[in-house]
């Protein structure tokens, strides 16, 4: 089965090298999680790349393919477990489905979200604070975050949510994510926290989650934050944008949006023992 | 003789409709001469009287009744095992439940919300299909070409009132998304929109970007038309005013053939209105082409220009006598024109710069001539030129066969929806003739039909080919002038 | 300013498959549509009539007033009381027709109205002044009312009153006789004719005076419900007959009338699974006639048949009836009956299928699907196939399987002729003798040639 994707720039050079084994990381119904450990090619250490219905959260680092969740779901074209192999490289994703051989093949490229700069509103950070649900975690987390004095108390703060709570994405990193968005959204320096995630993300969480927050330094991100931080900086409207976050995912929406408003609140830190 | 079998059946109901079919079964089973099977209502009762049959000493509306007529006694008891059999009969669950497709763009847009209805039905029904997206609130991109002109018009002032953007008619290509659509190329994202009333003229831009390494926004191709006076470049100001409000384009560049006075007027002052630069690319006289016009967008946007790549073809010292033009894209003609023009004097045309340059495509002329194939004329009723070599192959070859022929230069447009693999036709039609041949090839690193591959095969079999169209016609106009 | 350039790329492709398959290779989400040309020799009225600036807001507000239409049974009188019938008038069903070309059926309830109203001793004894004229005949529609079948309406005849409580208007219809011989079929016997009187002396009453004492009906909820309980609302009616015994039985008992007349009614109602068909009939009525004379707009507000004519009207070209030959339903005959004996389409209750109930709901009603051999699969598919030549999608009328996605509403002219699709409708079928009665019950679908008639008014009312 031959299925053309669109793929984000993100995965060009993962992508464009031979085709190499890869790992399976987990399935949906609308998401594939593949992890591909091309040191042999590049210095970075593993990367993830995800195959994603057209209807799924868009992640930085996903195939984008044409058919919804309900018309394809993904679930049923792999067979999961260890055993199984899958093949990253070329330009495509392959593996041997239940019914044959499935390759996913990038005939396209999108341009992942990226989130713009400028300074936040007060009332529509309060807006989004107030809207905020369930975050998956204790929300005292994140306020040890906000009031960490120095790069060293905010690195520590981070150094508890890396990790913290289920699932491929877990929540603390959510909100870890939503923070170095907004903190490059919004002007602030935060040291302290990017020094934790490059030392400690890949131990501390999930290959999947790691990847998307060495994408969220970066400022790549899901389209819902992007279009949150650019209403909070009022560079757009509001409306259903800060509603759009919170509906990705369980918690992962309010997660993220708890990291923006966090962001928002502190002020720019200046890096311990970088002076 | 007949005999009659009347039943009044209690405790076996069965909804009229079923025991309608029944009736209906029973009453073609060979040998019967009248049927009923029905509950027994008051009703079905003295229909069955009516029917000339026994009336049941005790019938209820619970019980089912079973009357039959038929000729002998082994007709009935037929009769009766149909009737057993089509009561114990249950219809299989037939038919498919899947969705049938939508017959119009409305219906379609109902399930699928906003969305961008491509429009290639025949010229005389696309206004129709066209407006039934617009009421729908899609975006229109109309390939269709023959719509009259003041169809065009309320299009395009119905889209502006709605918000939504007219793309067309006679609209061949476009870039969303980084969908290629109609003839087009799939293109990296990058800095730069465009926006064209010229078709090929797109393509070759958005080719040279991509050799450049430079992406696109959108590409939106507005019919070229839009820029005539009738038109007056709404649908420009639509796509610019899109772009604009785009965050990611850096750059638009706006390429059309030379536009009214007026119009041209008007949407350099509009232009002058947005935040993000306009960079024209307009062919005609005096004006840069399409090259000059990347190259200088290059500059805007501070990458490197790069050289254009090109192949170098057989070393060519041609005979004297004139330049030969066969062309599937209209700008690229057009192009091709003006710069051979400027060196070599009148070039005569079914598309010509001057109308005194006219001449009839079908037969070959005197002098420098280049045909556009792609015209509305030499379309009707066959495929794009783009699409069917067939017509330039004959004409390449007839071309050589006159001695007054020096050079010949034509282009060969890659992409989606273009022939799948042009230069297995034309590199043999090629390698027959004697006389120098210059190939403009539009084509971009992702093309299915792999640019390296069409242009190796090219120039193996002779042929000078280049990546700019411009490069193309000045070589070909230096071979003239260098020929004896 | 569109937001082409800021949502995600969704495709519908109209034309050559090229295009839309060289899309689909680049991970394109394409939904391909199957077109064909529209009927020959329409295309410059539809290029016209789409070209009319008013279509658009004509139409959007055509099915914004049908479904603001909240029809209630406020009233139950007889026929000459509230339509102002006189003795020698008689209304009929579909587009206007003389003696000279009505059908039998037709003919049958004319002789059968006119010997229950006294005008003579014989149902025979009437064709002479029918033949003459001395009776005037009337279209139901151009009154306000419906009628199932022939749809003949006379003076002594008891009709229900329903009102939309927003603007006052109304619309009214017969009382149903019942299935079998009976007079809309165009029977005229004796038991015919007493049953009608037995109506009139027993059951309007009775009904009148449970109405008024139980306050109005609400049609348009009962109607919202029995779409999710099996009905259709033309061809099954069943949920909706009991509902309405429901609601108006307790109201019925308590107004004084002999318990044996009232148990009589209440058998009467309960015992006719299409008693409620000339409720459904004048709710549709009353919410399409709110839709009438937008100028510009192409939606069908009427489709009825006189046994002879289909004559359909639309909303932007006023009064006028675009008429062609009714054809023959087809599906399954009662007892020894077959297609020699049935009439060509007969009757108002189109009106269901014009509001998009009846042929158009069949996916709410499988159980009827097979009166024309047919299968569920047939029943979603007619459904599905209806939502081509509709403006929208009813807000109340809701169909469960199709995951309550509204009923198809408003008929567009236009779109019929540019897929070819035709309206589906669900209906009996009479005996073309006069006085024979209901001979079967079909599907069938208006003459294609009305709908070219009724482009060409409205695009020469554009172009005016």
């Amino acid at each position: 089965m031959w299925i053309p994707a669109a793929s984000s720039t993100a995965l060009r050079d993962v992508l464009a090298g031979p085709v190499a084994p890869a790992r399976w990381l987990g399935a949906s119904a609308s998401a594939l999680y593949v992890s591909v450990d091309h040191s042999s090619v590049s210095a970075e250490g593993p990367s993830v790349v995800a195959v994603v219905s057209h209807d799924a959260v868009r992640l930085p680092c996903a195939l984008v393919l044409p058919a919804t969740a309900a018309e394809r779901p993904l679930s049923a074209l792999t067979p999961m477990g260890s055993r199984h192999s899958v093949r990253v490289g070329a330009g495509r994703v392959e593996w041997d489905g239940p019914g044959g051989s499935v390759t996913v093949a990038a005939v396209r490229e999108w341009r992942p979200a990226c989130v713009a700069s400028g300074e936040p509103r007060a009332e529509r950070v309060e807006a989004l604070r107030t809207a905020i649900k369930d975050i998956g975690i204790a929300y005292a987390l994140v306020d040890t975050l906000v009031r960490a004095g120095d790069s060293r108390a905010q690195a520590g703060a981070v150094a508890d949510l890396l990790g913290r709570g289920p699932g491929l994405t877990p929540s603390g990193d959510d909100v870890v994510a939503g923070f170095l968005l907004g903190a490059r959204a919004f002007g602030r320096s935060v040291p302290g926290a990017v020094r934790a995630v490059e030392e400690r993300a890949t131990t501390a969480t999930t290959a999947l989650s790691a990847e998307l927050l060495r994408y969220a330094t970066r400022g790549e991100c899901v389209p819902e934050v992007a279009t949150a931080a650019a209403a909070m900086t009022g560079r757009r409207v509001a409306d259903d944008a800060l509603a759009a976050l919170l509906a990705v995912g369980h918690t992962s929406g309010s997660a993220l949006a708890a990291g923006l408003v966090a962001a928002a609140d502190v002020g720019s830190l200046v890096a311990v023992g970088a002076a | 003789m007949t005999v009659e079998h009347v039943e009044a059946r209690a405790g076996a109901y069965a909804d009229s409709v079923t025991l309608m079919q029944v009736s209906r079964e029973v009453a073609s089973t060979p040998g019967v001469a009248a049927a009923l099977v029905a509950m027994g209502t008051e009703l079905n009762v003295d229909l069955l009287a009516g029917m000339g049959f026994t009336r049941p000493p005790s019938a209820g509306p619970n019980d089912l009744l079973i009357a039959i007529r038929a000729h002998d006694d082994a007709a009935l008891s037929g009769a009766l095992a149909v009737v057993a059999e089509a009561l114990a009969a249950r219809p299989a669950a037939g038919g498919s439940f899947a969705e049938q497709p939508p017959r119009t763009v409305s219906s379609a847009a109902r399930v699928t919300g906003p969305a961008l209805a491509l429009i290639s039905v025949p010229g005389r029904h696309a206004f129709t299909e066209a407006m039934d997206a617009l009421d729908a609130g899609c975006d229109v991109m109309i390939f269709s070409d023959n719509v009259p002109v003041e169809q065009e018009v309320r299009l395009k002032d119905v889209a502006a009132e709605r918000g939504l953007l007219v793309l067309g008619p006679d609209c061949g290509t476009a870039v969303i998304g980084g969908v290629g659509l109609g003839f087009a190329h799939t293109v990296a994202p990058g800095p730069v929109g465009l926006v064209a009333a010229s078709g090929t003229g797109a393509q070759q831009i958005l080719c040279l970007l991509d050799a450049a390494g430079v992406g696109v926004t959108a590409a939106l191709g507005v019919g070229g038309r839009d820029l005539s006076s009738a038109v007056a470049g709404r649908s420009t100001r639509a796509a610019l005013t899109a772009l604009d409000d785009d965050p990611a384009t850096e750059l638009i560049i706006l390429v059309s053939k030379p536009p009214a006075a007026d119009v041209a007027a008007d949407i350099r002052a509009f232009a002058q209105t947005l935040a993000t630069p306009v960079q024209y690319a307009l062919i005609g006289t005096g004006q840069p082409d399409l090259t000059a016009a990347t190259e200088q967008a290059l500059g805007q946007l501070g990458v490197p220009v790069p050289s254009w790549p090109h192949w170098p073809g057989r070393p060519a010292s041609p005979r004297t006598g004139s330049l030969r033009g066969l062309f599937a894209g209209g700008t690229l003609c057009d192009e091709a024109m003006v710069i051979a023009a400027e060196r070599l004097g009148p070039i005569g045309s079914n598309i010509p710069l001057r109308p005194e340059w006219r001449v009839d495509p079908m037969t070959s002329g005197t002098g420098h001539v280049m045909i556009d194939f792609g015209d509305d004329e030499l379309t009707a009723g066959r495929p794009h030129p783009m699409i069917d070599q067939s017509l330039r192959l004959e004409r390449l070859a007839a071309e050589a066969r006159d001695p007054a022929t020096s050079v010949i230069v034509l282009d060969v447009v890659l992409g989606h929806s273009a022939h799948p693999d042009p230069a297995a036709e034309l590199a043999p039609a090629i390698e027959a003739v004697d006389v120098a041949v210059v190939v403009s090839l539009i084509g971009a690193k992702a093309d299915p039909q792999d640019l390296n591959r069409q242009a190796a095969a090219l120039r193996a079999a002779g042929a000078h080919v280049y990546t700019s169209n411009a490069q193309a016609a000045r070589f070909a106009a230096e071979l003239i002038e260098a020929a004896p | 300013m569109t937001d082409l350039l800021k949502r995600d790329l969704q495709l519908i492709a109209a034309g050559v498959d090229l295009f839309a398959e060289a899309a689909a290779g680049q991970a394109a989400r394409v939904t391909r549509i199957d077109w064909s040309p529209p009927l020959a020799g329409t295309e410059a009225d539809l290029a016209t009539v789409l070209a009319d600036p008013r279509r658009a807001d004509a139409n959007a507000e055509a099915v914004r007033r049908v479904q603001a239409v909240r029809a209630l049974l406020v009233d139950v009188l007889p026929a000459g009381e509230v339509l102002g019938l006189g003795p020698r008038t008689m209304l009929h069903a579909g587009p206007p027709i003389d003696w000279v070309r009505a059908s039998g059926p037709l003919r049958g309830a004319l002789m059968g109205a006119a010997a229950f109203e006294g005008l003579v001793a014989d149902p025979q004894d009437a064709v002479g002044p029918l033949e003459r004229g001395e009776i005037t005949l009337d279209p139901c529609h151009h009154h306000s009312a419906v009628g199932p079948m022939a749809g003949v309406i006379t003076r002594s005849m008891w009709v229900f009153v329903l009102e939309d409580p927003a603007t006052g208007r109304r619309a009214y219809c017969s009382l149903n006789e019942g299935l079998g011989k009976v007079l809309r079929y165009g029977a005229y016997s004796d038991d015919v004719i007493e049953r009608l009187r037995w109506m009139s002396s027993v059951l309007g009453p009775i009904l009148q005076a449970g109405v008024r004492r139980n306050g109005p009906v609400d049609v348009t909820a009962i109607l919202a419900q029995m779409v999710q309980m099996g009905d259709e609302a033309h061809n099954r009616n069943r949920a909706g007959t009991l509902m309405l015994l429901r609601e108006l039985l307790p109201a019925m008992i308590e107004s004084g009338f002999p318990a044996s007349d009232v148990a009589e009614a209440a058998r009467f109602v309960g015992g006719n699974d299409h008693f409620f068909l000339n409720l459904a009939m004048p709710a549709c009525k009353l919410a399409l006639d709110a839709a009438r004379d937008i100028p510009g707009s192409t939606m069908v507000v009427a489709m009825a048949r006189n046994g002879t004519d289909f004559g359909i009207q639309v909303s932007g070209t006023g009064d006028a009836w675009f008429t062609g030959a009714a054809q023959v339903p087809d599906g399954l005959y009662l007892g020894d009956f077959g297609p020699d004996d049935a009439n060509p389409d007969i009757g108002d209750s189109a009106i269901t299928e014009t509001i998009g109930l009846g042929g158009f709901a069949m996916a709410a009603a499988p159980a009827i699907v097979r009166f024309v051999g047919g299968t569920v699969a047939d029943a979603l598919a007619n459904t599905r196939r209806m939502y081509e030549i509709t403006l929208a999608e009813h807000a109340t009328f809701a169909v469960p399987v199709l995951d309550f996605r509204g009923t198809p509403l408003g008929i567009d002219v236009t779109k019929v002729l540019r897929t070819g699709i035709l309206p589906q409708i669900n209906t009996g079928m009479a005996g073309k003798v006069a006085g024979t009665g209901q001979v079967g019950a079909g599907l069938v679908t208006p003459p294609l040639d009305i709908f070219p008639k009724a482009l060409r008014a409205l695009a020469a009312a554009a172009a005016a």
